[in-house]
């Protein structure tokens, strides 16, 4: 199936999903599993957890689905919900397990990028992702949505429910933590 | 002449440091600080790693994860055992009662047709 043929492959899913077709949401689920286990992953910091988000994650997505008017993509509506699903969860489940880096940095890389940078980048991911998980969840979130996925501060802000400067403020000083853990790995000594 | 120099060269490449994560924007530094950056390798290479730092973190939105293998599984067992959403479960409900009328309209017409035969008879 080409990229031009996905969206109205989806939209004709989100109809039958809309109507209670419960196969039409499973292919749904097949199609944004991994996007969704992957944002979950990085905002939990947590691979047995974010399987738990990602899960929750779709059933509110299902409850959820006839008010999804189409204004965004269908894959906006469901990070948001990601979101929101990981920050409830870790509310009421509060523990913290590393990630095994192990299975992180074997896969293809960022498109668009040189070979020489291409194999930097990648020798780099599995120091940034163990960077990543020990900033601290709220400051994580942050750097998360807004390095990783590019979201504006007042949306970030609106779904950790903290005010525009905070989500900078926690920005600023993520970066700052980024900056200090990965130090050797981004140039190194003056 | 020298020490001096390099005292002021020192203290803006504290300026330009205490800039932080704010170096990975192009055009933050002032005037006088762009200057010196621009001369200065300690702090090209300060305004270098914010960026590189950047980049890595930006890279990360291209690399996605396999999901879990048994999370389609377990969501359709989650909503198999779940109700219908609400929308649907409103729109099932407006059919229920659309059959529910017309059956009793029905239900009506036949009685008053029985009335009127049952009388006809009398």
């Amino acid at each position: 199936m080409t990229v031009g043929e996905v969206q109205p492959y989806e939209e004709a899913l989100l109809d039958q999903a809309r109507q209670g077709d419960r196969r039409a949401f499973s292919e749904l689920v097949r199609l944004h599993q991994d996007e969704v286990s992957t944002l979950a992953s990085r905002l939990v910091g947590d691979r047995e957890l974010a399987a738990d988000v990602s899960q929750e994650a779709f059933i509110r997505a299902w409850r959820a689905l006839p008010k999804f008017r189409g204004d965004a993509k269908f894959s906006t509506w469901l990070h948001r919900i990601v979101v929101n699903t990981s920050w409830s969860v870790r509310r009421s489940q509060k523990r913290h397990l590393a990630s095994p880096l192990s299975e992180v940095g074997q896969d293809p890389v960022a498109p668009g990028i040189g070979p020489l940078e291409a194999a930097t980048v990648a020798s780099m991911r599995p120091r940034l992702l163990s960077a990543l998980n020990e900033l601290s969840e709220s400051v994580r979130a942050v750097v998360v949505l807004k390095d990783v996925y590019d979201w504006p501060h007042r949306e970030i802000a609106s779904h950790l429910g903290i005010t525009t400067t905070a989500a900078k403020v926690r920005l600023h000083r993520g970066r700052k933590q980024l900056h200090g853990l990965l130090w050797d790995e981004l140039g190194g000594a003056e | 002449m020298n020490t001096k120099m390099n005292r002021s060269s020192s203290l803006k490449c504290k300026a330009v440091k205490s800039l932080g994560p704010n170096l990975a924007e192009a055009s933050i530094l002032p005037g006088p600080l762009a200057h010196h950056a621009a001369t200065c390798l300690r702090c090209q290479a300060e305004v270098a790693r914010f960026r590189r730092l950047r980049r890595e973190l930006s890279s990360l939105a291209d690399h996605i994860e396999p999901a879990p293998s048994t999370l389609v599984e377990r969501v359709e067992q989650a909503i198999w055992a779940d109700a219908a959403p609400i929308g649907a479960q409103h729109h099932g409900a407006k059919v229920v009662a659309t059959i529910a009328g017309a059956t009793a309209a029905a239900a009506s017409v036949v009685a008053v047709a029985l009335w009127r035969r049952a009388r006809a008879a009398a």
